[in-house]
């Protein structure tokens, strides 16, 4: 019991310890907003305390203005979005009116002690594109102070705006009587060493933000129930108004979310070896089927994550429920994710908890361990992946195939194939081959062909490549990089190289190869086996050395020796290792390890019992292999297999032949 | 006469001449058949001698699959998970007549289901012909030559309800779904029972047309009528006048075929064929639901068909009782 006390002390003041101290506070923020129900307006001040964290004097400063890519149809963000058949209607030319969002700077000063007082400096606004020049995309401002900052000096900035939220938009917006407001204010700008990095709101792209504070006071409507990033300090009510604090150290950003429909659930998170979290689960009362789900999965994330990288710091975790047919889910902000599920999701492939386990992860991968997601998404996206995969096999094994039958609308009946599992892992791969060779893993977010291919890259390779390393290099390894790398870099900005380096230090011989060409190339693994012979030992035969002929002996009945010749092939342009295991009629086996340098091997065996089958990665290391069907090959055919799905084939045709009669 | 007495009287008629539907069967399994060798061809090549056998003797490997479905083409695409599943299987097919997808599978599905609508119109001439036949003694070449008989205007028939058919799935049933959506609002949770009730009345309208055209055979080959369009049109009148005899017969069968539908999905969903002996009783199942089910549509046909009889009956003899009167 002393030791659990110690250990909790321990773990609580670590983190305590960390997150004080670790934690550099670059950009700190404090609002006070009001919600305008009617007119789906925020509108507020905020005080930006920042501090020149650069070795870099600057006189601009670079800010998002997220919301106005939904300002109109030609902001980059729609105009990537809508090149997409998947997108719809979205923001097409019948949205309704009051449906497009922007956000509007109505003051802007800025003040530095003893440089200059505060001063507006809204005359210097200008809007700014960075990254295409689109003349129409609103999403980056600009402006100029009176003189430059210097490396590790302060300002404040004290801006009033105001914020309209579109109509179901993507992770910001309204839906009938529900608000939902992701990057909705006016947000600085990262600057590193090279300058800002500041990037266009793009259609792929997430986001990018220094650590720092941030106390928001919300002003809504009574009867509201409002769930949002840090604790809540306080409330007061006022005119049929509810003005809420919440307040969290060491985030880069913080969302919100309003609506009378909401329906509360709080949970604490306990485990003996971490610290206490509570979960405050707001749900719409028509996704009640997923709650169960919901709750399972972040607990099951807080634990497994916070055992296998870091534990999670903050005491709170709200997990916001949004309606199904908004674009408002599954997205992650620090201590705050939105969950979204299909109100007729297969159950055997248990969406709510994959979602809420993958959301969840993004409080260590991105919300801790914040890389930019702008230029490098796969580092928290592909870890995110990888890490949801390892917690649903822990929690829930393999998973059901199933479909789901007359989808319209909302409506579809879902069914789930009990008798055919699927491992969670799969799901990556399926999603990730289609697309394998259209683009690199390693560009930028907006860079990508289309944005299935950039979660293609980004998401699913990224979490194969993950799985690859760790049968590579062992579980034990893995575990090892990915707890030094969430532990080196919680509150830190870390990019590929730093993913790179971890890996380096803890595999057994570098994996630059390996990495240089699943990051930086579009080659796939596709190891195969291509052929078996397996051929009786004849003696000699023809001329012997004095030129004597040697009549050839017929082949005996029950041949005591064979020669066997086995070729396998690297099918695909990714070169790694792999296992090759040959297996004998005798139940001899032999192993061997191809460099598959070569476009082919070919392997030849003399012995006793002919090659019974041959196996090309036998235990599955490859997880980037885009075709398994081929890896292992048997001398001998035997149809039954083909036999039973074709009879079944058969009456399924059968039965359609019957039904076709219907209409005679 | 009610409903019941006409199905009785129905099914015994099938029963009593249960060649006919053997015949249909084998032609059913003949045409099945020209297709499936292929499709056997592509599993041997791609099963036989891989090691993704050894599962898939067993159960049906998803990952298999996902290789196997990302190149495959057309019949090819048809190989699914849903084959495991002895209820997915047959719902699959009923997800077609629901939504109208009938191109689903792929074209080659498509026409030999086409084929099968005026192989079966050819054969419906025989049966109806058959059970309409006050001696209905069945021989082979009686069935043939009322089959051969009928066809043109069976075949007229079943061109006909394909086209009221196809403006039906193109008009209303968007339609009515359409309607759905806007009941059912933004919410998904409220969606369930608008569209439940949208499919019961897609249900209803496509039965309803199914009916009409079987009273139209039943009246072509009864009262020896020489006009399709005018068989169709005295059937409208017959089935709206007996809307709830027409309709509590026909839902009546429906129900029968649901439950035998559901009897085999679950005997063939619980079973799994792992070994050879297994295999053959499936396979055996199979086929005998195959039968059954084309025994069930024959007694569609000859319940209708009594009803029919019956009803003309009473009216013929209500006008003599009131002419005597």
């Amino acid at each position: 019991m002393i030791k659990r006390v110690l250990l909790i002390l321990i773990v609580f003041t670590t983190v305590t310890l960390a997150q004080e101290t670790a934690c550099e506070k670059i950009a700190s923020y404090r609002m006070n907003v009001e919600l305008d129900v009617a007119a789906k307006t925020i509108t507020g001040t905020q005080e930006l305390q920042w501090r020149n964290n650069s070795p870099l004097a600057v006189k601009e400063i670079f800010f998002h203005a997220y919301l106005n890519a939904f300002k109109n149809n030609r902001s980059t963000f729609l105009q990537q979005a809508g090149a997409e058949p998947a997108w719809g209607n979205f923001f097409g030319p019948d949205w309704p009116q009051d449906g497009w969002g922007y956000l509007e700077i109505d003051a802007l000063e800025a003040t530095q002690v003893n440089k200059f007082n505060k001063t507006s400096i809204l005359p210097t606004f200008k809007y700014v594109q960075p990254d295409d020049q689109n003349p129409h995309d609103q999403t980056v401002f600009r402006v100029e102070l009176p003189t430059p900052v210097n490396p590790g000096e302060a300002l404040v900035f004290n801006i009033h705006f105001t914020a309209k939220l579109p109509f179901k938009g993507i992770r910001a917006g309204f839906v009938d009587d529900l608000f939902f407001a992701g990057q909705w204010f006016p947000k600085i700008g990262v600057l590193q060493e090279n300058g800002w990095n500041c990037h266009q709101y793009h259609r792929n792209s997430e986001f990018f933000a220094d650590f720092g504070d941030y106390d928001v006071s919300i002003t809504v409507p009574e009867n509201y129930i409002i769930g949002a990033t840090g604790i809540l300090q306080d409330s007061t009510i006022s005119d049929g108004k509810i003005t809420r604090r919440f307040v969290q150290s060491c985030v880069h950003d913080f969302a919100w979310t309003a609506s009378p429909d909401f329906k509360v659930i709080t949970r604490t998170f306990k485990h003996a070896n971490l610290p206490e979290v509570k979960i405050r689960l707001l749900y719409l009362p028509e996704n009640e089927q997923n709650v169960s789900g919901y709750l399972e999965g972040t607990e099951a994330a807080l634990q497994h994550f916070g055992t296998w990288y870091t534990p999670y710091p903050y005491p709170q975790l709200t997990v916001v429920d949004v309606p199904g047919d908004s674009r408002l889910g599954s997205m992650e902000y620090p201590t705050l994710f939105t969950v979204k599920i299909d109100y007729n999701s297969i159950p055997g492939l248990r969406a709510p908890a994959w979602t809420a386990i993958h959301e969840c992860g993004h409080q260590f991968w991105y919300g801790l361990v914040a890389n930019n997601e702008f230029e490098e998404a796969w580092l928290d996206e592909a870890l995110v992946v990888y890490s949801t995969i390892r917690c649903m096999n822990a929690v829930y094994g393999d998973l059901q195939s199933g479909k789901t039958y007359l989808e319209h609308g909302n409506f579809s009946v879902p069914f789930t194939l009990r008798k055919v599992k699927m491992n969670t892992a799969f799901r990556a791969m399926e999603s990730y081959r289609p697309w394998a060779q259209w683009d690199v893993m390693d560009n930028d977010s907006w860079a990508f062909l289309n944005n299935k291919s950039y979660r293609a890259q980004q998401y699913y390779k990224g979490a194969l490549m993950l799985f690859t390393l760790e049968n590579i290099l062992g579980e034990e390894v893995m575990s090892r990089i990915m707890s030094s790398f969430a532990n080196r870099f919680t509150f830190k900005h870390p990019t590929t190289a730093d993913f790179i380096n971890t890996v380096n230090e803890f595999a057994s011989q570098p994996m630059n190869r390996f990495f240089e060409q699943a990051l930086h190339s579009t080659a796939v693994v596709d190891y195969a086996v291509k052929s078996i012979t397996s051929e009786p030992e004849t003696g000699l035969y023809g001329l012997d050395e004095q030129g004597n002929y040697i009549a050839p002996v017929e082949k005996e009945k029950n041949p005591q020796r064979f020669n066997s010749k086995v070729i396998v092939e690297r099918a695909g342009d990714y070169v790694i290792p792999v296992d090759v295991q040959i297996n004998f009629a005798n139940g001899e086996t032999s192993k061997e390890v191809w460099d598959g340098e070569g476009k082919w091997k070919k392997y030849t065996f003399s012995g006793k019992a002919a090659v019974l089958s041959v196996i090309i990665d036998p235990e599955r290391k490859l997880a980037l292999d885009v075709n398994y069907t081929n890896n292992t090959l048997y001398a001998e055919a035997k149809p039954f297999a083909a036999r039973r799905w074709a009879t079944t084939w058969l009456f399924w045709l059968q039965h359609l032949l019957e039904l076709a009669a219907f209409f005679a | 006469m009610n409903i019941f007495k006409a199905i009785s009287n129905g099914i015994t008629l099938v029963i009593t001449n249960y060649k006919m539907a053997l015949i249909v069967y084998l032609v059913n399994i003949l045409l099945a058949i020209l297709i499936a060798i292929p499709v056997y061809s592509t599993l041997k090549d791609n099963l036989s001698d891989r090691g993704v056998r050894d599962v898939m003797e067993q159960n049906f490997d998803y990952e298999w699959w996902s290789s196997f479905n990302f190149k495959a083409e057309g019949l090819e695409k048809t190989i699914r998970p849903a084959l495991s599943s002895g209820f997915a299987l047959l719902f699959d097919n009923f997800e077609l007549f629901l939504t109208g997808k009938f191109t689903g599978f792929g074209t080659v599905i498509f026409f030999w289901g086409l084929a099968m609508v005026f192989i079966s119109a050819f054969f419906n001439g025989g049966v109806i012909g058959l059970y309409a036949d006050e001696k209905r003694t069945f021989s082979v070449s009686r069935f043939f030559s009322l089959s051969g008989f009928y066809f043109h205007h069976f075949f007229a028939l079943a061109l006909t309800m394909l086209l009221v058919v196809f403006v039906f799935y193109k008009t209303l049933h968007p339609l009515i779904l359409n309607l759905a959506d806007q009941s059912a609002g933004g919410t998904a949770g409220n969606a369930w029972p608008v569209y439940i009730l949208a499919y019961l009345l897609l249900i209803f309208i496509i039965f309803f047309i199914k009916i009409v055209f079987d009273y139209a055979k039943i009246i072509l080959v009864l009262e020896n009528k020489n006009s399709s369009w005018l068989c169709i049109w005295l059937a409208v009148k017959f089935v709206v006048r007996h809307l709830f005899k027409t309709f509590g017969l026909y839902l009546l069968l429906s129900v029968i075929g649901l439950c035998l539908v559901l009897c085999f999905g679950f005997l063939l969903d619980v079973v799994n064929a792992s070994s050879l002996f297994i295999l053959l009783t499936v396979i055996l199942l199979q086929q005998l639901f195959i039968f059954i089910k084309i025994g069930l549509r024959f007694s569609f046909y000859a319940s209708q068909l009594e009803l029919y009889r019956q009803r003309s009956v009473e009216v013929v003899t209500g006008k003599i009782r009131r002419k005597v009167k």
